[in-house]
């Protein structure tokens, strides 16, 4: 059996340990990086699935991570409240608009420390002025209040910028006839780290890619069998011989092993991630790899830093 | 004691201010249908609108800054 292949049996899982281990005595780090690929393979406006092979888990998952707590974007933090007469408690209300995306350019805009004052080059303003009321014929008007009552109000030097909440049909919250909501929202650039309104991503997840051999030819009603066995139809018929055809369906339930006399071998490749991005919206996922990889960097390039200057320590 | 806190209590120790403010209106929110309604301390609980004897008092003016997390 292959070194780089995790095996899966029906009660356990053999040769997991990772090829590259320092103490294993392996190639060096630039060598993994020189044999990487990276392959988009399904791209949308919202989610994206990429392979990337020939890296390990540490690389893998220090890429997730970031991904999802260090890429910055622009989130809600401070409402001036000046009405709520509605039923949901101010905090409550706070806490529901921050995590509202709101579609801004992140790197058009600088981190707000606590001196600084909310300006143009640190904040977004919007305002938020809602009443509900009850018309002459009974009807009511502003039942609901949506993210779309969010209006942007520029402010300076912000006059040629595109701002807005991604969605506009978000349900902030609900009214009854005479009710009223007034606040000004400020909104700050951010990391998934200090608060997950911050994070670019739904979710951002890896999965290994899995591999599915057959020992042995099926055929005939043996072969019909073991295409119905599999929910994820993974497997088909092609000339009388069961093949497997969507290798990368598999969802490693197991299910094609129970019936030993299939002879299917079940694996995963280790160092072949299949990676899924799902934005929030408010950057591309290609971007948020893009962010994700360039801070990767970055944090690599301060521990050469932090290196350089222990070794250029004297020891006392 | 210092001399603006006595001067405060005197004050409000007359009893003609407390008369006055016994009168004073203050305004209230209906439970029921949000309208607003002015009451001093002797009328009856009603919303003018619609009856409803649950009021909220009003929010003070100024607002309040909460953090959205
Ligand atoms: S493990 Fe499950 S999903 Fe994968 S091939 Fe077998 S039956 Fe299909
Ligand atoms: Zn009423």
């Amino acid at each position: 059996m292959d070194v780089n292949m995790a095996q899966l049996k029906s009660h356990t899982l053999e040769n997991t340990q990772t090829i590259e281990h320092p103490s294993s005595g392996g190639k060096a780090l630039s060598d993994i990086f020189d044999n990487l690929t990276l392959e988009i393979i399904e791209e949308n406006p919202d989610d994206m699935i990429i392979d990337i092979k020939g890296i390990e888990a540490p690389l893998a998952n220090a890429l997730r991570r970031i991904m999802i707590s260090e890429v910055p974007t622009m989130a809600i933090e401070d409402v001036d409240l000046y009405q709520n007469t509605s039923v949901i408690p101010d905090e409550v209300l706070a806490h529901r608009l921050g995590l509202i995306p709101i579609y801004a350019e992140p790197e058009k805009f600088k981190y707000k420390t606590q001196e600084d004052s909310h300006n143009g080059e640190n904040s977004i303003l919007f305002k938020l002025h809602v009443k509900c009321i009850r018309l002459q014929d009974k009807s009511i008007q502003n039942e609901n209040v949506y993210s779309r009552d969010l209006i942007w109000s520029p402010l300076p030097g912000q006059e040629k910028m595109h701002i807005a909440p991604v969605h506009s049909d978000i349900l902030i919250a609900k009214l009854g006839p005479g009710q009223e909501i007034e606040a000004e929202l400020w909104c700050e650039k951010g990391i998934g780290a200090t608060h997950t309104k911050w994070s670019p991503v739904c979710t951002a997840s890896y999965r290994l890619m899995p591999s599915i051999t057959l020992s042995q030819i099926l055929k005939g009603e043996n072969a019909k069998a073991l295409k119905r066995k599999c929910q994820a139809k993974v497997f088909d018929i092609e000339d009388g011989k069961a093949i497997v055809a969507n290798m990368r369906d598999c969802t490693s339930c197991r299910e094609c092993l129970r019936d030993e006399n299939f002879g299917v071998v079940l694996g995963k490749v280790k160092d072949h991630f299949i990676f899924s991005i799902e934005s929030t919206g408010i950057l591309k996922p290609r971007r948020i790899l893009r962010d994700a990889i360039l801070i990767l960097k970055k944090k690599a390039r301060d521990w050469i830093d932090i290196i350089n200057v222990y070794k250029h320590t004297p020891k006392s | 004691m210092g001399d603006t806190e006595r001067s405060l209590l005197s004050k409000s120790d007359e009893p003609s201010s407390l008369g006055i403010m016994n009168m004073k209106k203050v305004s209230y929110i209906c439970g029921w249908c949000g309208k607003e309604n002015e009451f001093t301390s002797r009328d009856e609980l009603n919303c003018i609108g619609c009856g409803y004897r649950i009021f909220y008092k009003k929010r003070l003016a100024g607002g309040a800054q909460y953090e959205a997390r």
